[in-house]
């Protein structure tokens, strides 16, 4: 009995295994970067001398071994304290707190449109061959085969060139949010409305559906109706790799529209060596990961209560 | 299936075509006098703020493109194959933890990581080529492990076993060759996702030489001739949607990988 929970345990530690191995891999790595987070602060005006140099390093706790840096970094953590950034020594929690609505708002947002916009266009397709999945398929080949930045460029000359609706750097908020959203929820339609297009067709060869319809319902009725459901779940299902979105996978959008997100300040971060504002980021995208896909598993647990089949 | 070797020599003989025509003109070859040149006899696609010949730039991209993407196949399925085949034939909570790691790690946000791993290593191709398999094994590893479960409810592989064959050795005997024909499939419609990644990686460009004229580096360049010279950024565009649409429509993804509600391999890309 013993042997079988610990087995459990064991199975379950696989998740948690990678996260670890990956913070810390992470954590070393970024340390190991070539470039020095003070040569990098200094050049903005001007250089300076050893002895300033010296100076900044050791306020900046640089001078201590990479481990005690960690240890303090770690110890910090635990406290709710994220320490401040080594290249603006603004609080990172501060820098995290003005950054992150951004993030959420055109990666939320664009998935949430994203969601919507596949589920629609699978519930358009399902029913009629045609033209109609030749957009679903279009749509998701041509989401995979564009990169997000060669998108926003696009979109940039059209709308805001060309058909001049939008000023998306001066505009007020919807403006500026307007196209990076647009960007990421094109992407992100294409292989969803894939997936929920295969759960329609599932669920058009089900008995019950031949049923309803048998009824008198017709089939848009029936398929919003009934089939949608086990859509949506697919839908939710499809969602899950495409969650990082939120967290700064939006990056390359972010720097395309100078949008002040998470992504973006990574970059940034990643620029100037900045460690501490990296294993912060880090912290926070694990967390992410971890909350977000215990929603999505909530949702899909709410969605449908029935026992799943063990793997 | 039987389009890609027509398709493949097709895209071998265009390749040649540009490596010739590039051969003729120099992409570094900077030559003030004749600056956002229109397309004309000498210059096919006209040339740069500096006078570079477009097209040169475009196919030594090209031949960078796919180099790195050799590479990052090379590993993914290596890698994938290697771990996920071992983690079907282990059974038990091995295979949970294992799944379980594959799952987790398939989540991470992959851009980000590649582009901490690059600013580490630099844009050297075999560096950045190792950045992107390491945060796409995940879901090579995710396939392989759905084929192989697939092929372990077959008859021969059963019969394996209750022969005493050593369940690993068996495994390569019988699995592996099974399962390697899906795979390629799945790692040739993984293509797109890998040359959409590099041209990001390319487009920020951290800790890069901007000497060497990668597509998405050449984007970052000629974004700023959007309005004027449409042409320069747009060319390495269509280079790479073109690319990446190509090489999704050859090659069809094996049923298995496709995803459902309650699948263990994700289906799709993402960026």
């Amino acid at each position: 009995m013993s042997n079988s929970i610990l087995r459990q345990w064991i199975a379950r530690a696989g998740g948690p295994a990678i996260l670890v191995i990956a913070i810390l891999l992470a954590l070393l790595l970024i340390r190991a970067m070539p470039g020095d987070p003070v040569d990098v602060r200094l050049a903005a005006t001007g250089g300076a001398d050893n002895q300033t140099r010296a100076e900044l390093r050791q306020q900046l706790g640089l001078n201590d071994g990479p481990l005690q840096q960690l240890f303090r970094w770690i110890t910090g953590l635990m406290r709710g304290d994220l320490g401040r950034s080594l290249a603006s020594d603004r609080p990172i929690a501060r820098e995290i707190a003005a950054r992150l609505p951004w993030s959420i708002a055109i990666g939320g947002g664009g998935l949430a449109f994203g969601v919507a916009g596949g589920f629609i266009l699978a519930l358009l397709a399902a029913p009629r061959g045609g033209a109609a999945r030749l957009t679903s398929r279009a749509a998701a080949i041509l989401g995979q085969a564009t990169p997000a930045f060669g998108l926003g460029l696009l979109m940039i000359w059209l709308f805001g060139v060309q058909l001049q609706w939008i000023r998306p750097f001066t505009g007020g908020l919807t403006e500026r949010l307007a196209l990076p959203l647009l960007v990421i929820a094109l992407i992100v339609c294409g292989p969803i409305s894939r997936v929920a297009l295969a759960a329609f067709d599932d669920a058009r060869a089900a008995p019950w559906f031949t049923a309803a319809r048998a009824k008198g319902l017709s089939e848009n009725a029936t398929l919003f109706r009934h089939a949608g459901k086990h859509a949506f779940l697919a839908s939710l299902a499809g969602l899950t790799p495409e969650l990082a979105w939120v967290i700064g996978g939006s990056a390359v959008t972010e720097v395309v529209f100078s949008v002040p997100g998470l992504g973006g300040w990574v970059v940034e971060s990643i620029g100037a060596r900045d460690y501490v504002a990296l294993q912060a980021y880090l912290a926070l995208a694990i967390c992410w990961v971890a909350a977000s896909h215990a929603g999505v598993n909530l949702a899909r647990k709410w969605l449908d209560p029935r026992p799943r089949p063990l793997q | 299936m039987s389009r890609v070797p027509a398709a493949l020599v097709v895209a071998a003989i265009v390749v040649a075509a540009l490596a010739i025509a590039s051969r003729t003109l120099d992409p570094h070859a900077i030559d003030l006098s004749a600056r956002l040149a229109g397309p004309d006899a000498r210059h096919l696609l006209g040339t740069d703020h500096l006078g570079r010949d477009l097209l040169a730039r475009l196919s030594i991209g090209a031949g960078r493109t796919v180099i790195v993407l050799a590479i990052v196949l090379a590993a993914c399925v290596s890698a994938g194959i290697a771990i996920g085949l071992a983690a079907a034939i282990a059974t038990g909570a091995t295979e949970m933890f294992l799944l379980r790691l594959m799952q987790t790690a398939a989540a991470l946000p992959r851009l980000v990581i590649a582009l901490a791993v690059t600013s580490f290593t630099g844009l050297g191709l075999l560096s950045a080529g190792l950045a992107i398999a390491l945060t796409g094994w995940a879901r090579y590893a995710l396939v392989a492990h759905g084929l192989a479960r697939e092929v372990m409810g077959r008859e021969h592989w059963r019969a394996a076993v209750a022969l005493g064959a050593h369940p690993f050795r068996a495994g390569i005997r019988h699995i592996l060759p099974v399962i390697i024909r899906p795979m390629r499939a799945f790692a040739g419609a993984d293509g797109a996702r890998i040359v959409v990644t590099f041209s990001s990686l390319a487009f920020l460009g951290l800790g890069a030489d901007t000497g060497n004229p990668d597509w998405g580096a050449m984007i970052w360049e000629y974004r700023l001739f959007l309005f004027d010279a449409p042409r320069l950024p747009l060319a390495p565009l269509v280079a790479i949607v073109g690319v990446a649409l190509a090489l999704q429509l050859l090659f069809e993804p094996p049923k298995d990988s496709r995803p459902a509600v309650q699948s263990s391999s994700p289906g799709h890309l993402e960026r």
